[in-house]
């Protein structure tokens, strides 16, 4: 009951929002906002210290072969919930302040769409939120399909550049995912007949793995699913629509986006591809982690190319999300749990950092340009701190939750590369790894250096300003609790029976 | 007297130091530095009782564990990680000197950090960093080290880069300007700030590999079962040659992090941060975790190797032979340096990689030595003499750039008699880095070389003796240029003026006690080492420590030699060097090669940063741009407009044209039919 109503309260909000359309004040919208995601923050809270994990809740059933829409709450998707409820939180607070200057920009007047944003922004929270809940392939689909429409209509009307053509172009690429996604799907669970990943038994919540069917049916399937998901997560080759939307798009969902969606290819691909396909995974192993390195390099290297602030942040997400699949592909337990965290972490870091980059586009005009940055730290202080925390997530540093993250990806890649492999692959993948996490250090304090450090050159020192302080203090409190959540982090790995996920693989 | 929770305050307190001053320097600056020192000296108070009660019973370790903080799932199970405390003599001892030095850097930078720009952030990571150097030194836990191991290098980063705003000269390290091999050699703090985190954060990626296979393949994540896990992972690893290639990826963040050749480019340029940070980085945190990582991993490898077969051990004495290598090429080389350095830090910053080379040498040595307890004690004995005199050396070093204003030794001529008790401090200081008899320099370097000679080592053995004779030449010759050169010119001595007592007492203290620690060493070094193996009975037997006459003899004889040719030269015949030098080609050629650190950070430019700065930019504009970026939003959309063009050809209205295409669809359907 309570899962149900954490998504179906903010929804009927955001439609109650998106009929007053331009009759509500932009701080009622915020407040209503706030509202809804605050009940379903209460409502899953309340859940999670009352409630035995996993907690399984029936929305819908089907006839076969769609199955049974369910809403669960496992030691697997908690990190996915906890950093979506928090970040969307903040960034609404974070909303109100930017996108005021942001109509003001695009001409609108003084109660410009503040409806269409928040009900838009609440209904794109609530399907992030119903993916990481679900428990059926095709209930996945549409809670990621909502997402993509939303976030595309965000994008849309109210982007930078050429946003319309852009937001186009976005659309198209995430549709070519979901469809590749949905034919996979279509040919797995017609042949199974079912679709639920997740089904509730007499025995408990149990997790479909390696059924019957998938010696039959072959990889194809596999592939159109992998590949689907790869496209929406990005992985390297499938990344060139990302950059575009992410460093276009309005910047607090940009901070939604990126920290936030782009993950959920990755919980796609842990609660489908790593159970159901489990066998055909192991047998695409190496390409996978090869194609992870490789990942993580290049975003790492594009990273370092940028000097448009917000582009360089989306091409280190594409790095980021190559630490998440490489942690998947090592098909251990740690590297299972460390991708979860590094989702998580890379959260509240990316979030952190797109919100500093929004700080320095309201506080200096509309600068996105690194070359026409520097010592912006004697300024803004607090945007420096957010800023250095945020890189400090990245690049996997204490006080930061990311060490832990970066730290069980490596234990996983660890037992593949020290146990399983010959000397001279496992020469070559360990300099690859030196290769990419370097790179994300690299860029990480390059960019640190040449905004907030050195001398302010070639500005007017007096026009260079905090923005409001509802857009610097949720910056700084979504980067503080990157160190909470270092902090607090035994409460939210439960590492007990994840090796039993991959008990067929070790058989 | 001791409870868990005590035992595990003593690092807790720092970090919470750390937060108490990030939150209250927001309404008063001045407060968090109180604050800071506070939490410094709680802390020390703490460690007191709890290293007698150890000392008491030195055969008995410590064990303080505040429970499980997270677990790490493997194939079979979970591996905890603990917060906790584990205390044998090694620690103990290493707890006492971080905690008490730190707080004695602490009194020092209450008055050199007053009235700072950034003096709430300085005292916010000079706290941090205490606690995450009392963390590694403390902990049992590998990820808990790890943890310690990444915040030192997070916090030397923030400090190194502390006045990030470039803005003062006197900040920067290098001559302005000079260029060596066509690469700039001067950094400014934020360079600086970046070169350390980036150096060390790479190197320390092969230790979280080398860490995360412990944990995973090794089945444990405490430090005692280590050996066990070794043996466990070299079972596991594909050739013999992978054993050693493991080691070196284990060690590599702790060369980096100690500063070792080619890994010691950012330690020299760390000067850029306040004088107090660069006394914390060389005395007592940061370059002191490496030698502590090694101190304690080499035994437990050296441990594991005592059951392998011989395949195997090869490449583990191979191992140890890396490491006392490395160690003497960086004795031997960041002090021939320091020989033509100008700045004042820059001199002491060389000779403290120079230094901690000697601690490489003696760790390395634990491997071969019949007595391998020896090259442990030879080790941390010469850690905590360097300690102590370096950190009164940087500080000190600080007074005088500070009300001299100026960062280098030439410029410096004379001012010392304006600064008495400064002067006095450094000289003795001097005395003890220089070796000689009987600071405690001297017995500790002699201990290392005594290792070293025992086990038969030529090379290293006399690269390590050079490095002792430019080490007694390069710290007379930079007390010389300060106290007594000549007179400096009159109207500047104003601005001139001796420290307050809140910065001279500190290093005067730590000067001084250098003389009494010389003595004691030589007199009870056998407790010292007997402190220390007590609680590593499974390892080894009690060493017996004498001083061999013949060595010490000899490392006097160099000592006093290095000292007089300082003294001959800047002293007494008072030689104009940089006349000399310029006169002769040869000579000036040596002195460029020298002064330019080797040209090792220049070619170490040309081949990380250049190459790197290369691909980026191919990548970014020929791969991205040129390929991936044009293939999806060119190509294949102008082929769909090419396609729909084609299209719109055949579709123009000519009833024709459309009766054509029907019978050719037509026949072609039926031809289809016929043959299949």
């Amino acid at each position: 009951m309570l899962l149900s109503l954490s998504l179906v309260i903010p929804i009927a909000l955001a439609f109650i929002l998106l009929a007053l359309y331009r009759r509500v004040s932009g701080l009622t919208a915020m407040l209503i906002a706030i509202v809804s995601i605050g009940l379903s923050t209460f409502y899953i809270s309340a859940l999670y210290i009352l409630v035995d994990l996993p907690y399984y809740e029936i929305i819908a059933y089907f006839d076969r072969p769609i199955g049974t829409f369910g809403l669960i709450l496992d030691q697997y998707n908690t990190p996915f919930v906890l950093a979506i409820i928090i970040v969307s939180l903040l960034v609404a607070i974070y909303s109100y302040p930017y996108m005021r200057h942001r109509f003001e920009e695009l001409g609108a007047g003084d109660k410009a769409g503040w409806g269409v944003y928040y009900s838009n922004y609440i209904l794109f929270y609530v399907s992030m939120l119903g993916v990481s809940l679900s428990t059926n392939i095709i209930e996945f689909y549409i809670f990621l399909e909502i997402s993509l429409i939303t976030s595309f209509i965000l994008i849309f009307l109210y982007g930078y550049g050429e946003r319309i053509k852009i937001g186009i172009m976005y659309f198209v690429w995430t549709h070519a995912g979901a469809l590749l996604f949905l034919i996979g799907s279509f040919i797995y669970g017609l042949q199974y007949g079912s679709f639920d990943f997740i089904v509730l038994q007499n025995t408990g919540v149990t997790y479909i793995i390696n059924p019957p069917v998938i010696e039959a049916i072959g990889a194809v399937p596999f592939l159109l699913i992998l590949i689907g998901l790869l496209i929406k997560l990005p992985a390297l080759g499938f990344h060139i629509w990302l950059p575009y939307a992410h460093a276009e798009a309005p910047t607090p969902i940009s901070a939604l986006l990126s920290p936030l969606l782009i993950g959920l290819g990755g919980l796609g691909i842990i609660r489908i591809v790593y159970t159901i396909f489990q066998s055909v995974l192991a047998d695409f192993q190496m390409a996978l982690i090869v194609w992870a390195l490789l990942t993580i390099i290049y975003g790492g290297l594009l990273a370092l190319f940028q000097s448009d602030f917000k582009r360089l942040l989306a091409y280190s997400s594409i790095s980021q999300m190559g630490y998440m699949l490489l942690g998947i592909a090592t098909l251990t337990p740690a590297g299972l749990i460390g991708a979860i965290i590094q989702y998580l972490s890379h959260a509240f870091g990316k979030a952190t950092l797109f919100m500093t980059a929004g700080n320095i586009i309201l506080g200096v005009h509309g600068l996105r340009d690194i070359r026409k940055m520097g010592g912006f730290a004697s300024k803004m202080p607090w945007s420096a701190t957010s800023a250095l925390i945020g890189f400090l997530t990245l690049s996997g540093l204490p006080p930061s939750v990311g060490i832990v993250a970066k730290f069980l990806i490596i234990v996983g890649f660890s037992q593949l590369v020290f146990s399983a492999l010959p000397f001279s692959t496992a020469l070559l993948l360990i300099l690859a790894a030196f290769i990419g996490f370097g790179l994300t250090i690299a860029y990480s304090f390059i960019t640190m250096r040449k905004i907030f450090f050195g001398s302010i050159e070639g500005h007017n020192k007096e026009k260079i300003l905090e923005p409001s302080p509802a857009a610097y203090i949720s910056t700084l409190i979504v980067s503080i609790l990157s160190i909470l959540m270092l902090i607090s982090i035994g409460l939210i790995i439960n590492a007990q029976d994840v090796g039993v996920l991959l008990m067929d693989l070790y058989r | 007297m001791h409870s868990d929770l005590i035992v595990n305050l003593i690092w807790i307190t720092p970090f919470i130091g750390s937060l108490i001053a990030a939150l209250v320097g927001v309404m008063n600056k001045r407060y968090s530095s109180y604050i800071g020192v506070a939490s410094l000296l709680v802390s020390a108070i703490l460690s007191v009782p709890v290293a007698t009660s150890y000392l008491a019973n030195p055969e008995e370790p410590i064990v303080a564990n505040l429970g499980t903080w997270f677990e790490i799932p493997v194939q079979d199970g979970t591996i905890p990680i603990t917060v906790s405390s584990y205390l044998d003599g090694l620690s103990t001892i290493l707890m006492l000197l971080v905690i008490w030095l730190s707080f004695l850097i602490g009194v020092y930078s209450l008055k050199y950090m007053e009235n700072d720009y950034g003096e709430h952030r300085y005292w916010v990571f000079f706290t941090f960093f205490v606690g995450s150097m009392l963390l590694i030194v403390m902990t049992d836990n590998l990820f808990m080290l790890l943890l310690g191991w990444e915040g030192t290098s997070l916090a030397s980063y923030a400090l190194i880069s502390h006045w990030y705003r470039d803005d003062d000269h006197h900040t920067y390290v290098g001559d302005i300007g000079r260029r060596s091999l066509g690469k700039p050699i001067w950094f400014t703090p934020s360079q600086s700030g970046v070169r350390a985190i980036l150096m060390t954060g790479v190197a320390d990626i092969g230790f979280i590999l080398a860490v995360g296979a412990i944990i995973v393949i090794g089945g444990t994540a405490t430090i005692q079962e280590l050996d066990k896990a070794f043996i466990k992972i070299f079972d596991s690893l594909d050739t013999p040659v992978f054993s050693y290639v493991f080691l070196l990826l284990l060690t590599l963040g702790a060369l980096a992090k100690s500063a070792q050749f080619p890994l010691h480019e950012w330690l020299v340029t760390a000067m850029t941060g306040p004088a107090s940070v660069s006394a914390l980085i060389h005395a007592a945190t940061m370059v002191k975790a490496g030698v502590y990582f090694v101190l304690r991993f080499v035994p437990l490898i050296y441990m594991a190797s005592l059951s392998l077969p011989a395949s195997l051990t090869v490449y583990i004495d191979l191992y140890f032979t890396t490491l006392m290598i490395l160690g003497a090429i960086t004795a031997f080389m960041l002090a021939s340096m320091a020989v033509v350095a100008r700045e004042l830090k820059l001199i002491l910053a060389y000779s403290t990689a120079s230094q901690i080379g000697y601690m490489f040498m003696a760790a390395g040595a634990i491997g071969f030595l019949e007595d391998p307890a020896l090259g442990l004690t030879a080790g941390l004995s010469h850690l905590i003499s360097h300690a102590v005199f370096k950190a009164s050396l940087f500080l000190a070093a600080g007074a005088f750039i500070h009300s001299i204003g100026s960062r280098f030794i030439d410029e410096m001529s004379g001012y010392g008699r304006y600064l008495k008790i400064t002067s006095f401090s450094f000289v003795v200081a001097s005395l003890a880095l220089a070796a000689v008899p009987p600071f405690s320099g001297f017995w500790s370097k002699d201990l290392v070389l005594e290792g070293i000679y025992e086990i038969n080592r030529p090379i290293i053995l006399f690269l390590g003796l050079a490095a002792a004779l430019l080490t007694a030449f390069y710290s007379i010759r930079a007390s010389l240029y300060i106290v007594n050169y000549k007179k400096p010119p009159a109207l500047e001595q104003k601005h001139v003026h001796e420290a307050s007592p809140i910065m001279y007492l500190p290093y005067l203290f730590l000067a001084i006690i250098s003389i009494p620690m010389g003595v004691l060493w030589f007199i009870g070094i056998n407790d010292f080492a007997y402190i220390l193996s007590s609680s590593m009975k499974a390892l080894w037997e009690i060493p017996k420590i004498s001083y061999k006459p013949d060595l010490a003899f000899a490392s006097t004889i160099i000592a006093i030699l290095g000292v007089s040719v300082a003294l001959i030269v800047y002293g007494w015949k008072k030689i104009d060097i940089y006349n000399k030098l310029s006169a002769s080609k040869a000579l000036s050629n040596i002195h460029k090669f020298l002064y330019d650190r080797w040209f090792i950070n220049s070619v170490l430019y040309y081949i990380f940063v250049d190459s790197f700065s290369y691909i980026t930019k191919a990548v970014g504009r020929y791969v991205e741009y040129g390929v991936v970026d044009r293939l999806y939003h060119r190509v294949i959309p102008s082929l769909g407009s090419i396609l729909s063009v084609a299209l719109r050809y055949i579709q123009v209205g000519l009833i024709n044209v459309y009766l054509i295409s029907m019978i050719f669809g037509f026949m072609i359907l039926l031809l289809i039919a016929v043959w299949w």
